[in-house]
């Protein structure tokens, strides 16, 4: 029984470990199939959700509204399958969405360039210059997402409790690396951390709720009582945040709403600088 | 309640009440009113102008006056020359008459030849000095002229009288008389030779005496303006200086008359309004981060009294029926009794977030320490940190504004936390001896100390020590700038390993009979 | 307090008078026998003296934390349960405390249901 959020390098066998991680621990294995459900929730086409997730940012491209809506409602029916048992997760910047959580193992499969270049070429076989490529190609995109969609930077290893190199282990060993790991007391769950989760995987549903109309909305929530911090200002913006009040009273287990208007200096200075 | 009732309570259209966000984003949005001008604008507006312009305007005006001179007074002289020289011209023809008369009277005298020649050059020379009498009588003086005209008047009687007797008398008289013409012919143009040679040679040494005035008159202009300049921009540097430091005290006029510094200096008293407005918001912006780190703290020491009322009250519930009334009077007191203790640490938290205008007052320093040392209670608890604080009661009251005097002790506060292992401990002290007319306040730590190679940069504006996201690197710098803004100084020593020691300088108010308002 | 046989032994030790207060009668309420304490130094000495079943402790307390007091109990009754409460949760606490051997931690506030649930799963973890 265990809470694992496995963030996979291109090229590293991710959902290998992640499916044996799971029979390991007797944990349920998750992927695609919230990637769908998420589709479902944003309306949108689920390849559309995809590309949100994985295309770099152009002019041409998605817009990053559109990126945040497909992330809210990732996060949304992310958090609620994590309420209902163990779970073993492996969805695209998962390490990024759940935060907060003690009882939520967060492992990062790593390998050098050149390894997973090659087994990239091999599983989809392609020339060696072209896996490289792609390789290369993604782990540019995935920087530049996590720094555009969560100002972070997503090769920081603090993000995660445990970095496996899958190039010296193979699958069963890196599973079993990691099953052993999350099932340290460690990484027990508590009154606490359980009580964290429901709060967030409540706050993450208000937030697809409302990410519709106004895609910058922070939410946090404690025991029922949701609060909003939203930068929306200006002319008529009193009658988008009663929606948003509205919106968010209406989403099921809100016992109240606070919404607060953000207008910080410093953040607005600084956000270029970051 | 009646429905009408709350309808009546619910009419009158609510105005919002400026909340926190709002009231800054006004100030940041709507700016001052600039149309009004600032008196000490008024006062460097209201001199007399005396610009660069102007005065180099006269400078060169000085500069063309003299070459003016200059110049007329060579066309006089030149003129002079001129004139002299056709005079020169007419006082050789008079001298060739009179040399060609005396000739013809020689050949009478000797050959007896004819004599009307000779009175004819005479005649000739006679019309020559009657049509240039003017310019005989400017060289030769009136005496000279009526001498010169009397001689020629006998000369040519003379003449006429020898022609008719040849006597050695009258030819001893002709000769005496010519003689004297000639000598005063001679004379004349040998004076006027003399006259023109003394004026080319004036005329030829003026130039360089020209150059030199004009060289020592440009050294002392380029001095004297330099001088202005210089001193004006040093002055402006200073200026710059002060402002750098945070002084944002506007600039007051130094002189009697207008410039085009003044422009500047109403330029950087714009400026300086400006940062000063900035300054503002960014203190305020920096208290509402202050507070979000506040608030965790608080809003886990909320959980205390929270954690007991929601104990005592579901007690309460579950138990109700068995419980005695005495019982259920000590448990309503409870309650009453933590509400009270969360109000308290809520309020403490509001009194720090209000916001207010700046205002300067006498202030007892030791009950705003007491006040921020309980706001961060929490931090010091979780970490475990001692505080020391050894203040006196009676200590001199400062000049400050409690709310921004809070902020920076808190900062300073807060940063000791935050580079305090487990454990740590902080002194705080007062100290009247540092400086005379201030008070010191010490805040000191056992952490590890600040490196030499930073300490420079620690009040530098988004200098921070702190990890990625956690500090803003603000903190130092908003709190140097308020300090200087209430007049007081802000600096910090350390020793590497035996941790580091802010100190507040603030100056001490001269007005003690108001000490209560400001404590209290 | 009367002694009796077979009930679960149960130490509170809370810096909290109320919570401490309340927190007694209310375990005392569900069957436990309950042993509480404000001064965490009371009670450590106590623990050297005897083992208790069930300790639930705060972590803020002055100068000896909850994470002291839960190390104690592991060293000298390894199979008493320690139930952390704290004022001040974070993730970093909670994973420390599980790590140390907790059996549970807890966010204050709860309310009465709350705390006896989780001191009754731990009674029931025999």
């Amino acid at each position: 029984m265990a809470m694992i959020c496995l963030s996979s390098l291109a090229g590293c066998p991710g959902e290998e470990v992640a499916r044996e991680a799971a029979r390991l621990t007797g944990s349920e294995y998750v992927g695609p199939e919230l990637l769908t459900a998420a589709a479902t929730g944003a309306g949108l086409p689920v390849e559309k959700l995809h590309q949100a997730l994985t295309t770099a940012p152009s002019f041409f491209g998605i817009t990053l509204a559109t990126r945040r809506r497909c992330l809210a409602h990732l996060q949304a029916v992310l958090t609620g399958r994590l309420l209902q048992g163990p779970t073993v997760f492996l969805v695209p910047y998962g390490h990024h969405l759940v935060r907060g959580i003690s009882h939520l193992l967060k492992v990062r499969l790593y390998a050098p360039g050149e390894v997973r270049a090659q087994s990239w070429a091999q599983a989809r076989s392609c020339s060696a210059a072209e896996a490289v490529r792609r390789v290369r190609e993604q782990d540019r995109v995935r920087l530049l997402l996590a720094r555009l969609l969560f100002s972070a930077d997503d090769d920081d290893n603090d993000l995660f409790d445990l970095v496996v190199n899958s190039s010296h282990l193979d699958v069963e060993a890196a599973a079993q690396v990691v099953a052993e790991t999350a099932t340290q007391p460690r990484y027990r769950e508590t009154s606490y951390s359980r009580q964290c989760l429901e709060d967030l995987a409540l706050a993450n549903r208000v937030k697809a709720a409302l990410v519709g109309e106004d895609d910058e909305v922070e939410v946090t929530s404690s025991g029922g009582l949701v609060r909003l911090r939203t930068r929306v200002t200006g002319r008529r913006s009193r009658r988008r945040r009663q929606r948003l009040q509205q919106l968010a009273e209406q989403v099921d287990g809100v016992m109240g709403v606070e919404l607060e208007q953000v207008d910080d200096l410093i953040s607005r200075i600084t956000r270029p600088l970051r | 309640m009646t429905p009408a009732k709350r309808q009546g309570d619910t009419t009158p259209p609510a105005k919002p009440a400026p909340s926190f966000g709002d009231a800054l984003a006004q100030e940041i949005f709507a700016g001052r009113d600039l149309s009004q001008p600032d008196p000490v604008d008024q006062a460097l507006l209201q001199r007399p102008t005396i610009s660069f312009r102007l005065r180099l305007i006269l400078a060169f005006s000085l500069f063309f006056l003299l070459a003016l001179g200059i110049t007329l007074w060579s066309i006089r002289v030149l003129g002079t020359v001129q004139q002299k020289i056709l005079f020169l011209e007419v006082a050789d023809d008079f001298k060739l008459e009179l040399q060609q008369a005396r000739r013809f009277e020689k050949n009478f005298l000797l050959y007896g030849s004819n004599l009307e020649d000779a009175l004819e050059h005479v005649q000739q020379a006679h019309r020559l000095a009657r049509e240039n009498r003017q310019t005989f009588l400017q060289v030769m003086g009136a005496e000279g002229v009526i001498t010169l005209e009397e001689h020629l008047q006998q000369y040519a009687q003379l003449l006429s009288t020898l022609a008719r007797d040849r006597s050695a008398r009258e030819q001893q008289q002709v000769r005496e008389h010519g003689g004297a013409l000639l000598v005063a012919a001679q004379g004349l143009v040998e004076g006027e030779r003399r006259l023109v040679h003394e004026m080319l040679g004036l005329a030829r040494r003026v130039p360089f005496v020209f150059l030199l005035v004009l060289f020592v008159l440009g050294v002392l202009l380029v001095w004297f303006l330099g001088r202005q300049v210089l001193a004006t921009l040093s002055r402006f540097m200073g200026y710059t200086e002060r402002i750098a430091v945070g002084d944002f005290s506007p600039i007051t006029p130094a002189r009697k008359y207008r410039d085009e510094f003044s422009t500047l200096a109403l330029a950087l008293n714009r400026m300086t309004r400006e940062l000063d407005r900035h300054h503002r918001i960014l203190v305020e912006s920096h208290k509402l981060r202050a507070m979000g780190n506040l608030v965790a703290g608080v809003a886990h020491e909320l959980n205390n009294p929270l954690n007991n009322i929601m104990l005592t009250a579901s007690l309460f519930k579950d138990d109700f029926p068995e419980l005695d009334d005495d019982e259920k009077l000590d448990m309503l007191a409870d309650i009453i009794g933590q509400s009270e203790r969360a109000r308290q640490i809520v309020r403490n938290l509001l009194d720090f977030a209000r916001e207010s205008e700046t205002q300067l007052e006498p202030l007892a320093v030791k009950k705003i320490l007491e006040e921020t040392v309980q706001l961060v209670g929490n931090q010091l608890r979780v970490k475990k940190i001692k505080l020391e604080m050894n203040i006196p009661d009676e200590l001199p009251a400062v000049h400050g504004d409690r709310q921004l005097l809070q902020q920076v002790f808190m900062n300073l506060i807060l940063n000791a936390v935050d580079v305090l292992p487990e454990r740590g401990r902080i002194v705080i002290s007062s100290d009247t001896g540092k400086r005379e007319g201030f008070l010191a306040i010490d805040i000191n730590d056992n952490g590890p100390g600040i490196p030499e190679h930073i300490l420079g940069q620690i009040f530098d504006p988004f200098f921070t020590t702190k990890p990625k996201g956690q500090g803003t690197g603000l903190g130092l710098s908003v709190s140097r700038g308020i300090v200087r803004k209430l007049g007081g100084y802000l600096f910090v020593e350390s020793e590497l390993g035996r941790g580091a020691t802010f100190s507040v300088l603030l100056p001490i108010t001269s007005v003690p009979a108001t000490v209560g308002a400001g404590g209290s | 307090m009367t002694e009796q046989e077979g009930k679960i032994k149960v130490m509170v030790l809370d810096d909290e008078h109320i919570a401490v207060k309340t927190l007694q009668r209310v375990l005392g309420k569900a069957g436990y026998q309950v042993e509480a304490f404000e001064d965490p130094h009371q009670a450590l000495a106590r623990l050297e003296e005897t083992c208790f079943d069930i300790v639930v402790t705060d972590v803020v307390m002055g100068d000896i934390d909850g994470i002291q007091v839960l190390n104690k109990v592991r060293q000298v009754c390894p199979q008493t349960r320690v139930i952390i409460i704290t004022a001040f949760a974070m993730m970093e606490m909670a994973r420390k405390a599980m790590e140390k051997g907790a059996f549970d931690f807890v966010a204050k506030p709860f309310d009465a249901q709350a705390i006896r649930e989780v001191v009754d799963r731990a009674a029931r973890q025999d």
